[in-house]
């Protein structure tokens, strides 16, 4: 088996994956599988579980594609593309079934106040992004926690980097509005 | 963006998630590993567990089934104001 170098290229590991070699997608998996999570559990409202279950989807929808992939040194904003539109089928599938949820039942009777406190904001914060429509929280998802440039967003979500800048101030001003009252 | 923008973004971060490693999981899926000993011990664990908590269930809905035959089955008490106080449960 071939050593991998943690310098390798995403498009280089691409190639060897293309040919088979599971080591080189595992390495892939391994560079790439926490943004995707934590954007696919915020994209879901912080389930994890489910977060974790779209992140798998998509690197197996990436194995499955594995020939067809053009090396172009863009595999994050494929991944993160990718992982919006599975994000999409899963809030489609669960607002349908009507789920409810449980995740927001912490338990904090034996928590200090200020942990509360933080508990509560973050809550807050939670429940603000998640009221947002799903394009609007991609963007402000990509970029306030993943810290992905306007280019580098228009390029994952396939739209104008101009639309992203439009969606970010929209959703920052919703936010605001909505998170006044921890100020 | 101005200030406010920015401290709005800024509160953003007290929302942290968690995240797993999921490449075993994968790998698996992809064909690449079979799943090791350690996730089949702990599957076999978690049916134990499940099958001791079918059990307690069972436990529980008899208890329940129990304890509504011997509320059902009591004789009638009437309780109302200013009636005689026969037959009435005093509360200790």
């Amino acid at each position: 088996m071939k050593t991998i170098s943690l310098e390798e290229s995403d498009d280089s590991l691409m190639i060897r994956a293309a040919s088979g070699d599971t080591a080189a997608f595992d390495a892939i998996v391994h560079r790439h599988q926490h943004r995707v999570q934590r954007f696919a559990v915020r994209m879901l409202g912080g389930k994890s579980a489910r977060g974790a279950d779209v992140a798998v989807g998509a690197f197996l929808r990436l194995w499955e594609v594995r020939a067809a992939y053009r090396p172009c040194g863009k595999l994050s904003a494929w991944l993160i593309r990718t992982t919006y539109r599975l994000c999409l089928d899963t809030l489609g599938a669960t607002q349908s079934a009507g789920q409810v949820d449980l995740s927001a039942l912490n338990d904090s009777a034996e928590a200090p106040p200020i942990l509360i406190e933080r508990t509560a904001l973050a809550s807050a914060v939670r429940d603000a992004v998640m009221e947002l429509p799903e394009p609007l929280r991609a963007v402000i998802i990509l970029s306030a926690y993943e810290g992905m440039t306007y280019q580098q967003i228009s390029e994952a979500l396939d739209i104008p980097a101009g639309t992203v800048a439009s969606r970010k101030n929209h959703a920052t001003a919703v936010l605001r509005r909505r998170l006044a009252a921890w100020e | 963006m101005n200030n406010e923008d920015n401290r709005t973004i800024e509160a953003l971060a007290v929302w942290g998630v968690e995240t797993a490693d999921v490449s075993a999981r994968v790998m698996s899926a992809i064909g690449a590993s079979a799943p090791s000993h350690e996730l089949l011990v702990e599957l076999r664990a978690l049916r134990q567990e499940m099958q001791e908590i079918r059990q307690s269930n069972s436990l529980l809905q008899d208890e329940i089934a129990r304890l509504r035959h011997e509320l059902i089955g009591r004789a009638v008490t009437r309780i109302a104001p200013y009636a005689p106080t026969e037959g009435l449960i005093r509360l200790a």
